[in-house]
């Protein structure tokens, strides 16, 4: 068994030892401790003797009831840990990108999950006629799926499937996986591993009393929000699954080290989750009921990640270094894609042969073959990553190549080198704050989430024409909700929305109390107070943000704005 | 093009399909059995039965010669020939609350009363009354699926067989199932917190008999009320007494005259008022508009546990919603469609509709099936194709 960084062990586990006895599941976590102690040494065996005979598969957890059923592939670990789980927004606010990344959060996500599955399978919460055998299998799956949720993600995070949609380079997806850059890769790897015969645990479909290919097929199908058991499917991906339990904790508890601190609601994790467990069960149609203690923890989730997605996530001062990463990685995908000689100047030299493997990839649609192309350049991108600065390394990468390269215009190239001087200032010490004061042009404009692709789509020749002059950032908050896309109806009018996967009391989130019970299908209506419908257009000129001429592109925009019939919010305007 | 497989593909395309079905039900998925009228033909008269008996007794009638496009319209409908708008008005006329004429009121009557209770025979074929229906061999193979969580099952009948066949003592030993008609009703089936499940059937309002009382005071003055699946006792073999899942449903007076001695059904909440029946005849925008929200609530609450799409019975002719709902959710959703029919038309209904509406719906033959949006049309019976289809 090879090696793993020391620092994608070092996380501390998300449920502290010695917590309440009826949480006792933290036993897996020591195992994962021990394991880890035992990789820091090199040792190859795991300390309950698994890996002497499996020795490519990474044991996780060591409870009897999950011995020899939870395996993940090393390879599996060794990528996404590399992989940094904010991107370069770890950088922005000081902090090591290692301290994070993919491997770290999938274990969190795993942990929730498996304490969150006991509760609810040991504690009596489930129908009793249920068949409990083929329901431990179930959960098996959808524990394994927590661990390999993100082995789609590639390196920058998301911000490699933006620069896809603002090319509109993305090709639609089969119902079975998760859509866009993240779904495709995903399945890619699987049938990787399955091409490979290295399926990713040979007792995963033992233990379901099936085939491996039944077994990857439900966890793409959990994955992708398209099971058919809701409870299940809730735990994995849903408005209130795991993935997002241990991202909003983790992610509070990171920013608060690192001074950019959003004031939690989730302070104490385990109290979240003791609170959050509490009050609820599996009702006759598989749905799982959160009743008043639970639902009002779910609440205080989505709030908090709400909040951060509006101070952090697609924060303005976040926005500017990410928006000008995004352009060099924007120019830097295109160029790979559509220009072999690029190409070879940037990916030969480290992988002899890629092109020819490129030439190799079907031609099923232009748009699908761009995508193709774009698909494996991220994953050959992310074998650059050998420093802790990870996805910097490739950034700088790519624009050593971009700066000298003749086709681009002089003017652009001198916008984009003033942006990375500043990404290097940030990384190399200099407070995001000064940066954003000299780069943001006077303040963002704030429109309705619904006007958001209008105003991409109005705005979009505008930075055609000032392309040398500023860059126009446009993100939309996020609904509270974030169910699966596969959830969501579009049409049917008021009809349409949300399928009901999951009861909470009735009424809007803010007057659940302690002891309701749970009797309506939870929607967007539910929780339309917690929403910040808004959408926010940021224009970024690169250490010039007090010019004339960038002050003149602002005035350019909002009127162009105006005179799409976009509504401007004023601050404070609903 | 209708593009169909017959005869000695069927076998081979339902045993496809039967291989799709059990690989979803590793993702929880179950198939959406849409049951028209076809599954009771010969048991329950269909449209143009009803059309023909109308017919006769039409011209039998002395009615204005103004009215003679009512028998036009029937026979129209007798043939197979009428179109929606003929349909809609003669349905409309006959059951109107203020009659154009007298006579129509007592045509009405006499046939509700010979559709609920008396029966009929029309053209050497007999049908015994609603309330002595019984189910037949495909009522009970869909409702022992139903009882086995292996299909969800949307019915459009207002004969209630399918639920009937849920109390078989065969089918099932304990409680009977449930036959569940509005939006509350299905919300509170999803939402209960039940933690033993009970099999249910949905019914859509579709060719649904509804009965309200001429009483002003009785409740069921104010709702039109679904007299379909409810006698308590109907089919069962004697000797049985199941138990009474609603007392106060309108059927249990079918036997009864009303007060007046007229061959009218009485209302035996109120006793005192006249049954006036209401049949949500295909084209009354009202049946389409109540329909609607049923099939969504279903939608959300069934969402991503729906394998497939299985019609059965169904001509396709007098519900275009209902089509344009299911090809919809076929299309956003990527589920294939299978449409079962015994005959093999010359165009098929729901084929046309989905080559005019849905065109990237492609229509399959053979071949395996996947999670996207196909269409496949089969010509075979449904207690042919039923047992193929479950059988794995």
């Amino acid at each position: 068994m090879g090696t793993v960084s020391a620092d994608i062990l070092s996380r501390k586990p998300w449920f502290e030892y010695g917590q309440p006895a009826r949480l006792s599941l933290a036993t897996s976590l020591d195992s994962r401790l021990r394991r880890g102690r035992a990789l820091d040494g090199e040792t190859t065996e795991s300390s309950d003797g698994a890996g002497s005979e499996e020795s490519h598969f990474f044991l996780i957890s060591n409870p009897e009831s999950m011995k020899d059923r939870i395996f993940v592939e090393e390879s599996v670990m060794n990528r996404l840990g590399r992989i940094s789980q904010l991107g370069l927004k770890e950088i922005w606010i000081g902090r090591n990108p290692g301290e994070h990344n993919r491997w770290l959060h999938s274990v969190g996500a795993f942990d929730v999950a498996h304490i969150w599955t006991r509760v609810l399978l040991e504690d009596g919460r489930l129908p009793s006629h249920w068949n409990m055998a083929q329901t431990e299998d179930q959960v098996t799956l959808a524990l394994n799926a927590l661990l390999v949720h993100d082995y789609g993600h590639l390196p920058f995070a998301h911000l490699t499937e933006e620069v896809l949609h603002n090319l509109n380079w993305i090709p639609p997806a089969p119902v079975s996986l998760p859509p866009g850059l993240e779904g495709q890769v995903l399945h890619f790897r699987f049938n990787e591993l399955v091409d490979e015969s290295r399926v990713f645990s040979a007792s995963i479909g033992k233990s379901v009393g099936s085939t491996n290919e039944v077994a990857l097929t439900v966890i793409e199908s959990l994955i992708a929000g398209n099971y058919g058991l809701p409870w299940l499917q809730t735990v994995v991906n849903s408005p209130i699954d795991a993935d997002k339990i241990d991202y909003v904790h983790f992610d509070d508890a990171f920013l608060g080290k690192a001074d950019y601190r959003t004031q939690t609601r989730m302070p104490d994790g385990l109290g979240w989750l003791e609170e959050f467990l509490q009050d609820q069960f599996v009702n006759h149609a598989g749905m799982l009921c959160l009743g008043g203690r639970s639902a009002r923890a779910a609440a205080d989730l989505w709030r908090e990640r709400v909040q951060l997605y509006d101070r952090f996530y697609l924060a303005p001062d976040l926005r500017v270094p990410d928006r000008i990463a995004g352009e060099i990685l924007q120019q830097g995908i295109i160029r790979c894609t559509l220009s072999d000689r690029f190409r070879n100047a940037i990916l030969e030299e480290h992988i002899p042969g890629l092109n020819e493997a490129f030439r190799q990839i079907d031609v099923i649609d232009p748009i699908g073959l761009k995508f193709q192309v774009v698909s494996g350049i991220m994953r050959q991108f992310a074998s650059f990553i050998r420093t802790s600065d990870r996805e910097l390394e490739i950034l700088s990468e790519l624009w050593k190549h971009l700066s000298v390269w003749p086709s681009l215009n002089p003017d652009y190239v001198a916008l984009l080198e003033r942006g990375f001087e500043l990404l290097e200032a940030v990384q190399k010490g200099r407070p995001l704050r000064s940066v954003v004061e000299t780069s943001l042009v006077r303040e963002p404009l704030l429109l309705r989430r619904e006007q958001y692709e209008l105003a991409v789509e109005t705005l979009r020749p505008v930075q055609h024409a000032y392309m040398s002059e500023v860059l126009i950032d446009i993100v939309a908050l996020p609904t509270p909700l974030a169910p699966p896309r596969r959830w969501r109806t579009q049409w049917g009018g008021d009809r349409g929305g949300l399928d009901y996967q999951l009861l909470v009391p009735p009424g809007r989130a803010s007057s659940w109390t302690t002891g309701m019970t749970s009797s309506v299908p939870l929607d967007d209506a539910c929780v339309a107070e917690l929403d910040e419908p808004y959408a926010r257009v940021s224009v970024i000129s690169p250490g010039e943000a007090d010019t004339s001429q960038a002050k003149f592109v602002w005035d350019r925009v909002r009127a162009i704005l105006l005179e799409a019939n976009l509504h401007l919010l004023s601050p404070g305007e609903d | 093009m209708t593009v169909a497989v017959k005869d000695t593909n069927v076998d081979d395309v339902l045993d496809v399909f039967s291989v799709f079905l059990r690989s979803q039900r590793h993702l929880r998925k179950h198939p959406l059995l849409v049951v028209g009228a076809g599954v009771s033909k010969g048991e329950i008269p269909l449209l143009a039965d009803i059309g023909s008996w109308l017919a006769r007794r039409l011209r039998t009638d002395d009615l204005s010669p103004k009215l003679g496009w009512l028998v036009e319209h029937s026979e129209d409908l007798a043939r197979g020939r009428a179109s929606r708008r003929q349909v809609a008005e003669l349905f409309t006329c006959l059951q109107s609350a203020e009659p154009i004429s007298s006579g129509l009121s007592a045509v009405w009557n006499e046939f509700s009363r010979a559709l609920l209770i008396d029966g009929f025979e029309i053209d050497g074929q007999s049908f015994s009354g609603i309330s002595s229906a019984r189910a037949r061999e495909t009522h009970r193979r869909i409702a022992s699926e139903i009882r086995d969580m292996r299909c969800w099952t949307v019915s459009l009948n207002f004969d209630g067989l399918i639920y009937q066949a849920l109390r078989w003592p065969e089918v099932s030993s304990n409680f009977p199932g449930l036959s569940l008609h509005s939006e509350v009703e299905f919300e509170h089936y999803f939402c209960s917190r039940a933690e033993q499940s009970i099999p249910a059937v949905f019914n859509i309002r579709g060719d649904v008999f509804y009965a309200t009382c001429t009483q002003p005071l009785c409740p069921r003055a104010v709702q039109p009320y679904p007299i379909a699946d409810d006698s308590p006792t109907r089919g069962l073999d004697p000797g049985t007494e199941p138990e009474l899942p609603d007392s106060d449903r309108l059927a249990l007076t079918f036997e009864e005259k009303s007060q007046d001695g007229s061959n009218a059904l009485s209302c035996n909440l109120c006793g005192g008022g006249t049954l006036s029946l209401q049949f949500s005849f295909p084209g009354l925008r009202a049946k389409e508009e109540l329909a609607f929200p049923l099939l969504w609530k279903l939608r959300r609450f069934l969402g991503p546990s729906i394998s497939a799409i299985v019609v059965i019975g169904l001509s396709g002719m007098w519900d275009r919603y209902l089509l344009q709902f299911l090809f919809d959710l076929s299309s956003e959703r990527r589920i294939p469609v299978l449409d079962i029919k015994p005959e093999y038309p010359s165009q098929n209904p729901i084929e046309t509709f989905r080559a005019a509406h849905f065109p990237s719906i492609y229509s399959r033959g053979l071949g395996s099936v996947q999670p996207e949006s196909t269409f496949t049309f089969v010509s075979t019976t449904a207690e042919h194709a039923l047992p193929i289809l479950f059988s794995k």
